[in-house]
């Protein structure tokens, strides 16, 4: 449904008129009519290999000085360039890429200029520039920010407050949990690029926006808001997010937050006033400093909704320091969690142990044959023993020969020579045919990856802790007076009797199985009658019990 | 205000650690057994995340608790110990440390682990520094000193009934006596009268202090029936099986892997009763918002619109209305049709429409497709969100019934032979006119739906989409033989399973040696069929009707829009390639698991306790487009494992003298150019 329609705040937008919602033009986030191609200006990630995944800004084939047009805020901040940025070509290590071989659709195998290597070109996505980006501080990896965002329920409209924006890589993914659509009209960017179709709708959409959003307080567009104390880092980041068509969802704030707290993050940004937050995200050496700067009163957190907030500390004597603070200022729902995350290897063991595609084939490796089961080593040692019983009878019958020969005189040393070293090759060409006799199958082919079995193990290198994180609620305030205004509103009915079952004696007056009352006060038909039935039976009870016998009448007392 | 509203559907915590999934239905009660009863306008109305005290005797109803108070009593937990009674608010900061320590050795754990100047500013930061580190020293063994002196211990308590002298019959004299007082006085003075009160631990007595509060003063909160909150509460409570287990860490993880976002086309194979999809849909916007509140029928929306067309068509749905709908209930069905209009506006469909009906076409942006095995979709799990799924084609005014699609593998793979998507016998606008009401809106209750689901299944087959996720317990090659083909390059796979087996045959599917296999094979094939028939690869194909046809009388009208349908990519799954390996890109398996620490001061530790069961393993790959022509390798420069940094922005002149001495030592991929001479072509 329409951007608007997530919004529970009644909105005069819905009543004045329309609320225009155009799509942002950026790679990482959806627009429907453009194509599934790689577009110049656009970012693009170069999939080496698994774990090799390369960023590259794609350049417009025609300008020949890309670098000029926008250029770096800071030269070079403990960085690598991202290659590709001076030249007009992708160089890695599978060989070199010129921008203009990349304009295909995304997800194509790309081969190289040379023709010798190959890459894939893709979309980027959050989760691939997390794997890409170039490091300025210790990176959010996604297990960590998928589960934050989730649990601080970040969604399309929802406004983020991020502390310590970093490299930026939280900021990306919740740039795409916040974005729902573009609202209003930003500032031009920065365009050498092909005009897209729908850059044109973009361009004439917001002209109407501006007029009718002037309202301010109903800024409906999902933001972030993001602030990094460190001013190069703060300039890279709006940079690169100006890059990647983002600067429309994500606002950058070089800032001390500790000090100066959250409040209106850029007052030429009209987003109603103040930050409003219902997420807050705090990546800060010391989040207990901030949080006191986190409340309503000062119009960080929204007036209108309960603000979750994660602090993300790697100590535990940080995290404790943070959930104090946090009970004091009133936060409830403390939670103190710890993310493992694994990443798994499939592997496909072969017989005798040993990996399937992997180096151990490689020439001159541990080429030592293993044994596949019991059977066949005992199979094995048997062939050894069997052979050098062999070769020693032979050997025995060979000293006999020779001791004949010597003693007849002239003898024929190099024969025998020979004879030894057929017996020793006779033994080993007939464990190797029974090798590859156990390796190929019923039709006679080879093929190893069908060969053992698969198995699964953790890859080598496991982060094992990477911080904990603390999360915690601000519920709406909820005063004395609120409480008798809805009282008023809502009315509370007295107490009602027990609902006692006569014949058990059962209090059902809060159970599930008591008769509810419908909307309009009244009990449906069939609970009437259930009671009606209930109540007679209960009278018959008593009365026979009364004509019978003048004994105890505690039945009879509940009808 | 975010309040709750009417009818919403709450999750309630119960004082013992569980909780109730409630709808607040106004002028009703609710019950919570042992703990009592409420009425339910006592919720209505207020903020959630509030902690209520459920009031017993006289008052009925609840009385909101301060959140002071709460969190006081956790702050305050390390406090209960008799002498120290006195709050660390109380204190100066700048002596603390030292005071505490000597007025109450249980404190001074505490003390060292958070320090005590929480909530003040920098001023004693500033102190810690100065102290040098010989003072420090000193004041750590003091304070160990202290605790280990005066360290209570459990030896001396026995554990019988005598200990608590307070009998059952007082408390329940105190309990009749009602109002909220009554439980604090039951706990005052069970504390009062337990033998051994004083010979307790700070920590043992915080714990039983606990649990007498949670027994006796009746607490609950109130918190919101939202996604990760509902799947706690399903995955606890009821019955984690249905959903597949499937946790808020793994839930993360698959919404942040399919890169699920506002605006995008997704597909979905939901075995967990419809919590992706609730998950997918809280992450596209189609949760939230008044419209998703409380079910409003659809037709009242129409009705509105028709006045403003008075088209002549439409007229005879008036009896489907009916009598029985209330009145279009205002502003909100009105800003309903408004924003609606606006959508329309906004995206362009891209499907065409075909008569006059409302509500059958497909949205070309931020729509999820269920694909489903039965004849209906399983998502019962979207009740608490207010969208009921019996009636899953656009009934409602939910933002899920129009931007939630549903299909069935039948109707995707051989829709000619599903009966849904016969044309009923059209009917002359004159003799409609004549029939009964209730013969005419099933007449256009059926054209409507055969116009969905016609649309549906042709902007399915047209493939494109952003990602797709996988949840079930259905054989996973067949579904990825559906699936990927549909997905836009570089679209996301994801697939969740309980167990790590399913998952890790797939990536065994996709390796490098089957891989290489797999196209040498394609390759030649290929070429042999280009060399015989001269066969055109660029030409669309399109659909080619299902032989095994179960509704061979079909209208031809229908069967020619079929036909028109694009050709799925179709692969013939055999015992060594059960999908194409070439689709998917580094396909990778991910656990992930959160541990929980109880955090309070001095007494930090994980939970001794949590939820076994399955771990929960999550993969995602690439939808990727191989190239077809000429041999490719991957040749190239490989240096240290380490980040391969060093590897990266060569030349590619330098490349060329170190290829030889590389290739083949770490890339199975050069490997397997070797490897392939030895191996024989196994004829698909």
């Amino acid at each position: 449904m329409a951007a608007v329609a997530q919004q529970p705040i009644p909105s005069s937008t819905g009543s004045d008129g329309k609320a225009i919602v155009a799509f942002a033009d950026s790679a990482f986030l959806p627009s429907p009519n453009s194509s599934s191609n790689i577009v110049p200006n656009s970012r693009a990630i170069a999939h080496l290999t698994r774990d090799v995944l390369q960023s590259v800004l794609i350049l417009p084939a025609s300008s020949n000085t890309p670098a000029s047009s926008t250029p770096e805020p800071v030269a070079n901040l403990k960085r690598k360039q991202p290659s590709g940025s001076n030249s007009n070509s992708l160089n890695t290590r599978f060989g070199s890429f010129p921008h203009s071989s990349l304009l295909i659709p995304a997800g194509s195998q790309v081969r190289s200029s040379s023709g010798a290597g190959f890459i894939h070109i893709l979309r980027p996505t959050p989760e691939l520039w997390t794997l890409s980006l170039p490091h300025r501080t210790q990176v959010v990896y996604t297990p960590d920010s998928s589960y934050i965002l989730h649990r601080l329920r970040v969604r399309p409209g929802s406004r983020i407050i991020e502390a310590g924006a970093g490299s930026g890589s939280f900021t990306h993914a919740s740039a795409r949990a916040v974005y729902n659509g573009v609202h209003e009209k930003l500032p031009p960017v920065v365009s050498t690029g092909i005009e897209t179709i729908d850059s044109a709708t973009g361009s004439d959409a917001p002209s109407i926006e501006t007029t009718s959003t002037q309202t301010g307080s109903e800024d409906l567009q999902g933001r972030v808001l993001s602030f990094e104390f460190h001013a190069d880092r703060a300039a890279i980041l709006r940079h690169e997010l100006q890059q990647h068509g983002l600067h429309s969802v994500v606002t950058v704030t070089h800032r001390d937050v500790c000090a100066s707290g959250f409040s209106l993050p850029d007052p030429s940004l009209n987003i109603g006033g103040n930050t409003h937050a219902t997420a807050v995200f705090l990546d800060l050496p010391a989040p207990w400093l901030a949080i006191p700067n986190l409340n309503r009163a000062n119009g960080s957190l929204s007036q209108t909704k309960a603000a979750r907030i994660c602090c993300f500390s790697p100590c535990l004597e940080q995290a404790l320091r943070t959930i104090a603070v946090l009970r004091e200022q009133g936060w409830v729902e403390e939670d103190l969690v710890e993310v493992a995350h694994k990443r798994l290897e499939v592997r496909r063991l072969g017989p005798g142990g040993k990996e399937i595609g992997t180096k151990s084939r490689a020439p001159g490796g541990d080429d030592e044959l293993k044994s596949i089961s019991v059977e066949d080593s005992v199979g094995r040692l048997k062939r050894q023993l069997w052979h050098r019983k062999a070769k020693q009878a032979k050997q025995r019958e060979l000293m006999a020969k020779k001791r004949k020969l010597d003693a007849e005189g002239d003898g024929n040393l190099e024969d025998m020579g020979d004879d030894d070293s057929d017996v020793d090759m006779d033994g080993g060409e007939e464990d190797e045919a029974i090798e590859a006799a156990g390796e190929e199958n019923g039709s006679g082919k080879l093929h190893l990856f069908h060969q053992g079995r698969v198995v699964v193990r953790t890859e080598p290198e496991l982060k094992t802790h990477t911080s904990y994180l603390v999360f915690a609620v601000l519920p709406l305030p909820w005063t004395e007076q609120d409480e008798a205004a809805a009282k008023l509103k809502y009315p509370i009915p007295p107490r009602p009797a027990p609902q006692v079952n006569p014949r058990t004696g059962k209090d059902y007056t809060s159970g599930s199985k008591a008769p509810r009352l419908t909307a309009d006060g009244k009990l449906s038909k069939n609970q009437e009658k259930k009671l009606r039935k209930a109540a007679e039976k209960a009278a018959r009870l008593a009365e026979a019990e009364a004509k019978s016998s003048n004994g105890p009448e505690e039945t009879g007392a509940d009808a | 205000m975010e309040v709750i509203q009417p009818n919403d559907e709450v999750l309630i915590q119960l004082p013992s650690d569980t909780v109730k999934l409630v709808k607040v239905v106004p002028d009703s009660i609710i019950g919570l057994g042992k703990f009592g009863a409420f009425p339910a306008n006592s919720l209505i109305g207020r903020p959630y995340y509030l902690t209520w005290t459920i009031l017993d005797g006289d008052g009925f109803g609840l009385e909101p608790v301060s959140i002071s108070e709460i969190n006081g009593e956790k702050l305050a937990t390390h406090n209960a110990d008799g002498s120290a009674k006195s709050s660390k608010k109380s204190q100066k900061p700048s002596d603390s440390s030292t005071a505490s320590g000597v007025d109450s050795p249980g404190l001074a754990l505490e003390d060292t682990a958070i320090g005590v100047q929480v909530g003040e500013d920098g001023e004693d930061e500033e102190e810690d520094v100065e102290l040098d580190a010989g003072v420090l020293q000193q004041e750590l063994e003091k304070e160990q000193r202290l605790w280990e002196q005066q360290m209570k211990t459990n030896r001396d308590i026995r554990d019988d009934q005598t200990a608590q002298t307070m009998t059952w019959q007082e408390i329940e004299k105190l309990k009749k006596s009602g109002g909220t007082g009554s439980g604090k006085e039951i706990i005052a003075r069970l504390l009062q009268s337990h033998a051994y009160i004083d010979k307790k631990t700070a920590f043992s007595l915080a714990k039983y202090t606990k649990r007498k509060t949670d027994k006796y003063l009746k607490r609950i909160r109130v918190v919101p029936a939202d996604v990760p909150n509902f799947t706690n509460y399903q995955l606890t409570q009821k019955e984690p099986l249905k959903m597949l287990e499937l946790r808020d860490e793994a839930m993360g993880l698959i919404i942040s892997w399919a890169d699920i976002r506002w605006g995008g086309r997704y597909l979905v194979i939901d075995d967990t009763g419809g919590l992706v999809v609730a998950a997918m849909a809280e992450r596209m916007g189609l949760l939230a918002g008044e419209d998703a509140r409380a079910p409003k029928k659809v037709s009242n929306a129409r009705k509105r619109k028709r006045e403003d067309n008075d088209d002549g068509k439409e007229e005879v749905e008036v009896s489907e209305t009916g009598a029985t709908e209330a009145k279009p209930a205002d502003p909100v069905v009105a800003a309903a049709i408004q924003k609606e209009t606006d959508e329309e506006n906004m995206w362009a469909s891209t499907m065409k429409r075909k008569s006059g009906y409302e509500q059958t076409q497909v949205p070309a942006a931020n729509t999820i497709t269920v694909l489903h095995t039965q004849d209906q979709p399983n998502l019962s799990l979207l009740r608490p969100f207010n969208f009921d799924t019996t009636n899953i084609i656009n009934t409602t005014t939910h933002p899920l019934s129009s931007h939630l699609l549903s299909l069935s593998f039948l109707q995707l793979l051989s829709p000619e032979s599903d009966p849904t998507l016969e044309r009923p016998e059209p009917i002359p606008d004159a003799v409609l006119r004549t029939l009964k009401s209730v013969k005419r809106s099933n007449y256009h209750r059926k054209c409507r739906r055969q116009e969905r689901v016609l649309n549906i299944v042709t902007s399915t087959r047209q493939g494109g989409f952003d990602g797709a996720i996988i949840a079930t317990g259905m054989e996973l090659s067949g579904v990825i033989n559906t699936v990927a083909p549909l997905l836009k390059g570089s679209g996301q796979l994801v697939i969740f399973s309980p167990s790590v087996e399913p998952l890790s045959e797939v990536v065994d599917w996709c390796s490098t040696l089957r891989r290489n296999e797999y196209m040498r094979i394609k390759k030649e094939a290929n070429a042999a069929i280009e060399e015989a028939t001269n066969f055109d690869s660029n030409k669309p194909q399109t659909h080619v009707l299902d032989p095994d046809n179960t509704n061979p009388d079909i209208d031809a009208e229908t069967i020619a829009i079929l036909k028109e349908l694009p050709k799925l990519p179709h692969h013939t799954p055999d015992v060594y390639f059960p999908i194409d390996p070439t689709n998917l890109l580094a396909p990778t398996i991910h656990t992930s698991r959160v541990r929980t620490f109880q955090a309070l001061p001095g007494r930090t530790h994980p939970l001794m306790t949590s939820r076994g069961g399955s771990e929960g393993y999550v993969m995602h790959a690439t939808k990727v487009f191989p190239i077809l022509e000429g041999k490719v390798e991957a040749r190239g420069k490989f240096g240290s494992r380490k980040k391969g940094s060093s590897a990266i922005n060569t030349g590619v002149g330098k490349k060329e003298n170190e290829k030889p001495k590389e290739v083949g030592r770490e890339t199975t991929a050069s490997v397997n150019g070797k490897k392939e001479d030895e191996m024989t072509i196994d004829e698909v």
